[in-house]
């Protein structure tokens, strides 16, 4: 299977783009021109030059500089989302589809719950409730999505529970917790890796929309959905502090997306033929 | 006996980008009215393949090389509008699944007018009067009934005999039945190949019975055209087909559907039961 | 068809209830006193034990925790949601109503657009597949899948209000006003449903009934809209009636962006007031809007398709 993936240009490409990206990120404080939060009032809005690559913003910042930095909210929050989703989806989703009986039931009904809201609202409410920083957009986020990994992954592990190398296993002896961690998990990796890199696109954006909002990341960190809004202000002036993490944004979660897509071409073998 | 339609040198290939695929290749067989020319072969074999690609159905990826004078016309020239107003009136033909063949959210009666009204220019109740005679010529009751049900809410039979009976309704030249009784249950399956005898010997259609089954085809057709893996494997009428087969395939698929034949008659004798 | 019509309102109730169950806990787990927190919102100046006391009583704070459940319950049942934490005169369902017209608007326009546009684009897509115009349209869509609505709207107001001085860029007036927003908010949902049309009809085409219909002699025309489109539609109902509230819901970023004075702004504004009986109100809404739409249009798509309506008679 690597080596389908190390041939598939898509996912090399994406893969490769990804990586440069949260590469920058971390390395931004010595990549960036300028300190992004000083600012420069009297040069506000100057145009494209060697010191400032995309200019300054409305306080005279670098908006190049607060772009680099803005990749680390940006992408790290949106990680520590999935992380945060898929463990808590992934041991619900285990304990119900592996031990079946009254954990299953309870934990269905409460899946079903948290399915039937509308997750944009939910994370409002949930941020609404907690406060407004960067911790509660974070679990905002992991509360409304769990209930969806947990159901696919029951789903994944009632397909594999009953096959016969997870009956061999428990009949030679092995503990519960190893064949759950040894035998099950690999099996339903796959069809989480296709799901999470589709689904970190949608964290990305959920949490620019929050931080274009006023609820999530605040002034004057950057990160490029508070970016957009301070842009919101100043669009007449100065449309590419507007455009410049716009576009990023959509650059990035494009790249998750064709992934996410390379990677179900890559998993499914029906896919692969002609 | 005036010859219906004559095709020679028909073959087909399956061409995707790069992957070229041959599928038949130069397959040579005629049609007479009045006599019904039976094609058999295993799947995969290009029975189904045949009819398609004469009625101009089969999808851009298939590349159709040959000729199939019909009328004096070569079927695989005309265009496509042509081509579409023969189907369904001058050549007809009758699908293996009827379950699936019909549009569930209609009620049959609409699919069956729908085609009339394509192709003639009758009264709604002159259609409606017609299809009940159709349905009652097909030994269905209560055609009126049968005409206001869902296609699920029929069984695959009477499915069948009602895509015989469209299929006969507008008088075509050819039929063409494309393993009609694979779908269908031993008892439905016989009254249906009797239909077609009587379809044969009453209106002089010409046909062409498509079929892996030796049985079927031997109670309907006069001549048969073995297909094996998209070549012709022998031709001939029954007779010379059942006795004096040139190809080995077709003394192998004749051999052992009459040893399995023979074992079912010596096992139902044991049995008591006196089946011919 | 009645019984289970029935049948199915009746597994909605628990449903219902537990929603409604869920916002009511909302509140209470703030983690500082409501009461304290009115009396912070309302300003007012010396914050006592007694007053607090005092507002304790006046939210009817004090009782078990069951009976304000029940009690909160069959108030809301009346449609009485309280008053508002900010301004006391304010009562939570008034606000509701007054911003509730506008986003209505606003959703409806929207959902307008996003039948109008994407069941021909999808068909069109499916029918000429793989041509330029499918082509160009999925490279389209992709990129539109990757955009925040928000910045979709900032972008358009900055090439069409602003770079090309065609239609206002905010508030809530003429018609004018409301092309714009409302384009906003179908864009992601008209993404969704042409992939939906396309694969569906995709699907479909592969089906035996074409095939059939093909036999039969039936114009091209007559196959694709009668039978394939009229199919493909099936699978559909329920996932268009669902957008409805998910329209509703789906406002909140636009009106911000547009100014546009509706449930979204109200809801925006309640968090950051910290005026928690409005957006307790307004989730409670969109979920039973949610579970009913959905109720709605199960329903809707077993009695359209001939093989489950008779299953259930």
């Amino acid at each position: 299977m690597l080596k389908k993936f190390l041939k598939n240009k898509v996912a090399m490409l994406t893969t490769i783009l990804i990586v440069f990206v949260a590469f920058v990120g971390i390395f931004a404080p010595i990549l960036a021109p300028n300190d992004p939060y000083k600012t420069d009032i009297l040069n506000k809005f100057s145009t494209f030059s060697l010191s400032y690559p995309l200019g300054t913003d409305h306080l005279g910042r670098c908006v190049f500089s607060r772009m680099l930095y803005g990749i680390r909210p940006t992408l790290g929050l949106a990680a520590l989302t999935m992380l945060g989703t898929i463990g808590l989806g992934a041991l619900m989703g285990l304990l119900a589809g592996y031990f079946r009986g009254w954990i299953d039931e309870i934990i269905m009904r409460v899946v079903d719950v948290m399915l039937s809201f509308p997750s944009q609202i939910m994370v409002f409410a949930v941020v609404a409730l907690l406060g407004i920083n960067v911790q509660n957009v974070i679990l905002a986020n992991v509360f409304v999505k769990w209930a969806w990994y947990a159901r696919m992954i029951r789903t994944g592990v009632l397909k594999y529970r009953d096959r016969n190398f997870v009956l061999f296993s428990r009949c030679i002896g092995n503990r519960e917790s190893f064949i759950l961690g040894r035998h099950l998990l690999p099996s339903i990796a796959s069809e989480m890796a296709v799901l999470a890199s589709l689904d970190i696109g949608w964290a990305i954006i959920n949490i620019s929309t929050l931080s274009f909002l006023g609820l999530g990341v605040q002034a004057p960190i950057p990160e490029w959905g508070a970016m957009l809004n301070e842009a919101k202000n100043v669009l007449t002036t100065n449309p590419v502090q507007m455009l410049a993490p716009g576009i990023a944004i959509v650059v990035v979660v494009s790249a998750f997306h064709l992934l996410g897509d390379a990677l179900r071409d890559i998993l499914d073998p029906k896919e692969a033929n002609l | 006996m005036s010859t219906v339609l004559e095709v020679s040198k028909l073959s087909v290939t399956l061409e995707k980008g790069k992957y070229e695929k041959n599928i038949l290749d130069n397959i040579d067989f005629s049609v007479h009215q009045g006599k019904c020319l039976g094609i058999l072969g295993e799947s995969g074999s290009g029975k189904s393949m045949t009819a398609k690609a004469i009625l101009g159905l089969l999808p851009r990826e298939f590349v159709v090389s040959g000729k199939a004078m019909y009328q004096g016309k070569d079927l695989l020239g005309q265009s496509k509008e042509t081509l579409r107003q023969m189907r369904g009136k001058e050549i007809t033909m009758v699908l293996q699944n009827p379950m699936t063949c019909f549009d569930p959210l209609y009620r049959v009666g609409y699919q069956l007018a729908e085609t009339m009204r394509v192709h003639t220019d009758w009264s709604k109740e002159e259609i409606r009067s017609r299809l009940v005679q159709i349905l009652q010529d097909m030994k269905i009751r209560d055609g009126g009934e049968v005409l206001e049900k869902y296609p699920h809410q029929l069984s695959g039979g009477m499915l069948q005999r009602i895509m015989i009976g469209l299929a006969m309704a507008l008088k075509p030249t050819l039929l063409i039945a494309d393993e009609p009784t694979t779908a269908i249950d031993a008892i439905i399956q016989y009254s249906v190949i009797q239909e077609f005898q009587r379809i044969k010997e009453e209106h002089g259609t010409a046909m062409i019975f498509i079929s892996h089954d030796l049985g079927a085809i031997s109670c309907v057709a006069d001549d048969v055209l073995v297909l094996n893996q998209g070549k012709v494997a022998d031709m001939g009428s029954f007779h010379e087909i059942l006795h004096h087969a040139k190809d080995p395939y077709t003394k192998l698929l004749i051999e052992k559907r009459a040893a399995v034949m023979q074992k079912y008659r010596t096992a139902l004798k044991k049995g008591g039961t006196a089946y011919a | 068809m009645k019984n289970y019509v029935i049948k199915r309102i009746l597994a909605a109730i628990p449903l219902l209830l537990c929603i409604s169950f869920v916002c009511f806990v909302f509140i209470n787990l703030i983690p500082s006193d409501p009461a304290e927190v009115a009396l912070r919102v309302r300003q007012v100046p010396v914050i006592t034990e007694a007053a607090i006391a005092e507002v304790r009583a006046e939210l009817g704070l004090d009782k078990p925790y069951l009976v304000r459940y029940v009690n909160w319950l069959i108030d809301c049942l009346q449609l009485d949601f309280g008053v508002s934490y900010t301004n006391p005169s304010r009562t939570v369902a008034g606000e509701l109503v007054r911003c509730l017209p506008a986003t209505l608007m606003l959703a409806g326009t929207s959902l307008v657009m996003v039948i109008l546009l994407s069941l021909p684009i999808g068909f069109f897509c499916a029918v000429y597949k793989d041509s330029w115009f499918d082509r160009l349209t999925r490279g389209i869509i992709f990129m539109t899948t990757a955009m925040p609505a928000y910045w979709v709207g900032l972008l358009l107001m900055w090439f069409v209000s602003i770079q090309l001085d065609l239609l206002p860029t905010s508030g809530n007036g003429t018609w004018k006003h409301l092309i714009l927003p409302a384009f906003t908010v179908s864009l992601t949902y008209i993404s969704t449903y042409i992939r939906l049309i396309r694969n569906n009809m995709l699907e479909n085409m592969k089906e035996d009934y074409v095939l059939y219909a093909n036999v039969r002699g039936l114009p091209q025309k007559t196959i694709l809209t009668k039978h394939i489109l009229k199919n493909s539609m099936h699978t559909c109902i329920v996932a268009i009636g669902m957008s409805i509230p998910q329209l509703i819901s789906g406002t909140i970023v636009v009106e911000n962006v547009f100014a546009w004075p509706g449930l979204g702004t109200l809801c925006i504004t309640s968090i950051f007031n910290r005026d928690y009986p409005v957006i307790q109100a307004y989730v409670l809404l969109i979920g039973v809007l949610f579970v009913v739409f959905n109720l709605l249009f199960d329903i809707l798509q077993t009695l359209a398709d001939p093989r489950l309506r008779n299953e259930v008679v």
